[in-house]
């Protein structure tokens, strides 16, 4: 079953390796959004998935659920990911940010109650988050096309590699038994519900109340997922005066 | 470039004001046309504490929304911002029209990024360092937020518009000029580049 799930991944990231190697190519060019055509659909997918599904889903998760046990379940997907962060670090040769997560997951598993409190906090201990997505910038992999992919949302090439990366190389899934599995993607759904009603206004406001929200959307996650990999770019910063008064 | 780590207590606040406010003073009259890195840290953190001070106040919705408008007329180059928004389109527009659409397009942010200052709420906003970078200043902050992981703020001040104030503001990264070029261009464009139909739909979409 492991290794069936495993060789499932590595399949469609070659096939996606080889589709996104493709139209990098193309993106040398001026278009910056090849896919764009097929972007917008999965746009509009996922606009009326969240309209008709996902938003009301959560609307009553949070109306049912209190805050602090969201707080919680939270902290529990968090924890369960931890593992994921550590072979990240490995893969990234940042063995100080590996042994802290380790560390971390070590006290928040057992100490902890499998993620319900967070011990490590107490102590001060700040681990950096790391995905698959990230280990391949690092590795020098390009970013690729902007990518809408449906059920999951935006995403790039490289960072949908990622996503198969880290269900390929995710530790927990390799050793929970079956029934800790579906609860372990228990709690991932009911984060993501948690998730979609904590950022209600900023959901919100780009898919439904911007002029396009296909282009607000790519131009945020563009944005943000730089910042998170590269940190603030001072050549980024452009001067409005400059073209205001030229 | 300046480390700072200054927690917004009112007092340390109060007096790191008043003390840059005199120290403003003295060396005004040989620098009345280069502004520092002192001032630029000066003005955002009275932005922010005007903030704080928006967001604790418990006003209703719509006073607090008209506070925000105060505080982007007070802090920031909402001419320059509205202006970059419009992008070429804004170039041949009659002062009227551009007049009136600055108007929409000040109430329209306020409000948008008013509800987003609302999340920092019961949180702490910490002023990190700042620099000047090309023709301006580079004001970073962090936003401490409880129960969610800590926003990363860059604020780019100048005072090319006569006196020290904002034009763009970064949340993890997420820049307030391009974003919000991208969605006026957006709407002009639905509305076949009719500025009277835009600002409508502007004013509407509150």
């Amino acid at each position: 079953m492991v290794y069936g799930r495993g060789s499932l991944c590595l399949i469609l990231c070659l096939s996606l390796m080889l589709v996104t190697t493709a139209c990098s190519s193309v993106s040398q060019g001026e278009n910056d959004d090849p896919l764009e055509g097929f972007n917008r659909k999965a746009n509009e997918f996922n606009k009326a998935l969240d309209k008709n599904l996902l938003r009301p889903l959560a609307m009553t998760y949070a109306g049912y659920v209190p805050e602090r046990l969201r707080v919680v379940i939270s902290s529990v997907a968090e924890n369960l990911s931890t593992p994921g962060d550590v072979a990240n670090n490995l893969l990234q040769g940042d063995l100080e940010s590996g042994v802290k997560n380790t560390a971390k997951f070590a006290l928040n598993s057992t100490v902890g109650v499998g993620g319900i409190m967070r011990p490590s906090e107490v102590l001060d201990i700040q681990a950096e988050r790391a995905d698959f997505g990230q280990t391949l910038h690092l590795w020098g992999v390009q970013e690729g096309p902007f990518l809408v992919l449906p059920f999951l949302g935006p995403s790039t090439g490289r960072d949908t590699f990622g996503i198969f990366g880290d269900l390929t190389i995710d530790p927990v899934g390799r050793v929970l038994t079956a029934e800790a599995r579906a609860f372990t993607y228990g709690v991932k759904v009911a984060d993501v519900l948690g998730n979609r009603a904590g950022f209600t206004e900023i959901f919100d406001s780009v898919l439904y109340g911007s002029a396009d929200s296909y282009v607000q959307t790519k131009l945020m996650y563009l944005q943000a997922r730089r910042f998170e990999l590269d940190g603030p770019q001072e050549e980024d910063y452009f001067d409005p005066y400059e073209e205001i008064f030229e | 470039m300046i480390p700072m780590k200054r927690y917004l207590n009112e007092n340390t606040l109060n007096r790191r004001i008043l003390l840059s406010s005199i120290a403003y003073t003295l060396i005004m009259p040989s620098t009345a046309f280069a502004m520092t890195t002192v001032q630029a840290t000066d003005l955002v953190l009275r932005a922010i504490s005007e903030i704080n001070k928006i967001i604790s106040s418990g006003k209703n919705e719509k006073s607090m929304m008209r506070s925000f408008e105060d505080f982007f007329d007070s802090f920031g180059d909402v001419n320059t911002i509205a202006r970059y928004a419009l992008g070429r389109e804004g170039r041949s527009l009659s002062e009227d029209n551009m007049k009136s659409f600055t108007k929409a397009f000040k109430v329209y942010i306020s409000h948008k990024y008013g509800s987003r200052f609302r999340e920092f709420i019961g949180g702490q906003i910490d002023i990190k360092s700042s620099r000047k970078v090309k023709q301006f200043f580079e004001v970073k902050a962090r936003a401490l937020i409880k129960n969610k992981d800590p926003l990363e703020l860059i604020f780019l001040v100048s005072d090319r518009s006569g006196e020290p104030l904002f034009f763009n503001i970064y949340v993890e990264g997420i820049n307030l000029l391009l974003t919000e070029r991208s969605e006026i261009g957006a709407l002009m464009d639905r509305n076949g580049g009719d500025i009277q139909a835009t600002i409508t739909k502007l004013r509407a979409s509150l």
